[in-house]
């Protein structure tokens, strides 16, 4: 706990460090807030689940970023061209460590190839779907009325749909379109090719994969606009509010700048959540056979190969299925800690401990 | 209770508008998104010219949209709408595989209390001990678990190894009253139907419940621990009532929420239903979503989308109805 500690002092020095490069007396006005981030850290490293989801979600990022560069055949290495017996090879087996494909690919390349798709589409969705329910929620609790009656009535359509049957519509749906315009539009090809780790010529089978995190940005937004509006209408009421309304700030300042970061914890542990909640429903479009076309592979679609040929060819379930469940699990233990941490109760025991 | 009607009138009248966002969504998935929606209802690239234009009046695609609509919503309401897969009206096949997926359903919430419920209510007795934690790391591995892997795994064990289940067909009843082979079962004494039942249905309902029992014993877990918390209990051992009684009122007050979100496990049930019907081969309504989709067959996306999402609506108005009428504290 000690050298977790230390290594939250030494990881927030470098953060002040490279603010104060940008602006130089930052640190000596944040004194109070520097000392809050390290106390909210070391709040965290005395939850022993709390540290194990860290690092496991982490790992996950780490894995995610790095993984097509680490993979040691890229995803259309065919090795059974060259050797025969490379056809679904069992870990272990002929220097496999997870054994191969149908195609003689090897499943450990695939898996860290699949990694960055279940990054991208996991961070993609999360960073656009969430602010956009934040800003709506926000803006139907603050105004109330007639604005606030048609955003909620727009959500309640939304949150009818049970989540995984509106994504697997939408994800069904979209591909055609987002296949016209990897055609269409070099750029974003060529972008969107770099992004997911894949090379030039395949840009044209990611079509599936933008279409499931547009489906699940569609399918993210309204509980974060129905979550965010209903805290707003609690502290819209408060008197810091008045106090800001009083001195003529606009609107927007008042919303983004102070309602905003009053609520932001509770936000911050329920995107944690749904980085696992994303990942988990990414999958299961993937499973369903929604996800990545050949070439390209990610985790959900190695278990599709993998459920047809079970139980001979295991390791194409397990393994994919284990990373997953893991990437689920670092992402749900964090955010049950994080809930914890911020939970002012829980904090002052740590605070006088310390 | 004039007010408890008031209540319910006012909930039927915001139900409509939803119901109507619904299929507004479900025109548009489609009608709007596919880039070319008449050939892609027709089968893609192959599709023959002919077919396209016959498509193309059957189902308004010349029009501009709010007609389209108009005639969306005709041929939705009046059951004209035809796979061109099966060849059956949406409906019919769809009211022809419903009851696998609610005999699913049912299952998975059984398997969701029965091992939720008493989870829960051990790991708040035993607050902040090693079983507290522990149930807590259960529930965050039971959300955290993809269906999948469940499966496969159990398939594994119990198909493969003990040969102990069937993946394929589902047991029909001999004698029809209701339609769903469980009720029939249950109502016409028929056991061997019954344990075949059972037998077919445990291990995905089992699976299917997994990720809810995490979140019942949660659930569970913190609303005992707030009703302990409050003064009556205090009193009642004041009063030197014996444990269990206390136990007992406990269980009563912290019902409120327990209820609310096995309701809503109901409609969990129906998101995860897709997958475990497809793993184990039960012909239910999400394994013929799922179908549907293989094939592009549009009718029958919309028809089951459509349904999902009512099923689900009115699951969600029933639990806010239950939980008005459990509670008369609630106001509404």
């Amino acid at each position: 706990m000690k050298a977790l500690d230390k290594l939250a002092d030494g990881l927030i020095w470098l953060l002040v460090k490279a603010i104060s490069l940008v602006r130089k007396d930052w640190y000596a006005k944040n004194r109070s807030r520097v000392e809050e981030w390290r106390l909210t850290l070391y709040a965290l490293n005395r939850s022993p689940t709390g540290v194990l989801g860290l690092v496991l979600s982490l790992g996950f990022v780490v894995v995610g970023v790095a993984g097509p560069i680490l993979a040691p055949y890229s995803y259309n290495d065919y090795l059974y061209l060259t050797n025969p017996d490379l056809y679904l090879a069992p870990p272990g087996a002929y220097g496999m460590p997870l054994g191969t494909d149908i195609y003689g690919r090897d499943v450990l390349s695939l898996m860290l190839y699949g990694a960055r798709v279940s990054l991208v589409i996991s961070v993609v969705t999360i960073v656009l779907g969430v602010p956009l329910g934040i800003l709506l929620g926000l803006v139907a609790g603050y105004y109330g009325g007639k604005i606030d009656e048609a955003i909620m009535r727009i959500t309640d359509m939304f949150l009818a749909f049970p989540a995984l049957v509106l994504a697997l519509a939408l994800a069904a749906t979209f591909p055609q379109r987002i296949r016209e315009f990897l055609i269409n539009d070099p750029n974003f090809a060529a972008f969107m090719a770099a992004v997911f780790g894949v090379r030039h010529d395949d840009a044209i089978h990611l079509a599936p994969l933008i279409s499931i995190f547009t489906a699940l940005i569609i399918v993210w937004w309204p509980t974060y606009a129905r979550v965010v509006r209903g805290m707003v209408l609690v502290e819209k009421e408060k008197t810091y509010v008045e106090a800001a309304k009083a001195l003529g700030y606009s609107s927007w300042r008042i919303m983004t700048r102070h309602i905003l970061p009053n609520i932001m914890s509770p936000i911050v542990v329920l995107i944690t959540f749904d980085f696992a909640t994303v990942n988990l429903l990414a999958a299961a479009l993937s499973f369903l056979g929604l996800g990545a076309q050949p070439p390209i592979v990610d985790w959900g679609s190695l278990i599709n190969m993998g459920g047809s040929r079970f139980p001979t060819a295991w390791w194409l379930v397990f393994f994919p299925g284990v990373a997953i469940f893991l990437t689920a699990l670092g992402w749900n233990l964090l955010g049950d800690a994080l809930r914890d941490v911020f939970d002012p109760k829980f904090r002052r025991r740590i605070e006088f401990r310390t | 209770m004039s007010s408890f009607r008031r209540f319910l009138l006012r909930r039927l009248l915001t139900f409509l508008p939803t119901i109507f966002g619904v299929v507004f969504i479900t025109y548009l998935i489609a009608y709007a998104i596919p880039a070319d929606p008449v050939r892609a209802w027709a089968g893609g690239e192959k599709a023959k010219p002919e077919v396209i234009e016959k498509l193309r009046q059957y189902y308004y695609f010349d029009r501009p949209w709010y007609e389209q609509f108009y005639y969306f919503l005709v041929r939705l309401f009046d059951g004209t709408l035809i796979s061109p897969r099966t060849g059956n009206s949406v409906f019919a096949d769809i009211a022809a595989r419903f009851s696998v997926t609610l005999q699913l359903t049912l299952f998975s919430i059984f398997f969701a209390i029965l091992i939720g419920l008493p989870l829960g209510l051990l790991a708040a007795y035993k607050r902040d001990t090693k079983i507290d934690a522990a149930v807590r790391i259960f529930a965050l591995i039971g959300v955290s678990m993809p269906a999948f892997l469940l499966a496969y795994i159990l398939i594994l064990v119990f198909f493969t190894q003990f040969k102990a289940i069937t993946l394929a067909g589902v047991p029909t009843s001999k004698s029809v009253v209701t339609g769903v082979p469980l009720i029939d079962a249950l109502i016409t004494g028929d056991f061997e139907l019954l344990g075949q039942i059972v037998g077919r249905y445990w291990l995905p309902g089992f699976v299917l419940g997994f990720s809810g029992a995490g979140i019942i014993a949660r659930f569970v877990r913190n609303s005992t621990v707030e009703a302990l918390g409050s003064d009556f209990v205090e009193y009642l051992h004041a009063k030197g009532v014996p444990v269990n009684w206390v136990r007992r009122h406990v269980f009563k007050n912290s019902l409120v929420p327990i209820v609310t979100i096995i309701g809503l496990e109901f409609g969990a049930s129906l998101s995860g239903a897709p997958i475990t019907e497809t793993i184990f081969g039960l012909p239910g309504l999400g394994a013929y979503a799922v179908q549907s989709i293989y094939y592009l067959d549009f009718p029958a996306i919309i028809g089951t989308t459509f349904v999902f999402a009512v099923i689900y609506v009115v699951t969600n108005f029933v639990v806010d109805v239950l939980y008005a009428f459990i509670d008369p504290r609630v106001r509404y």
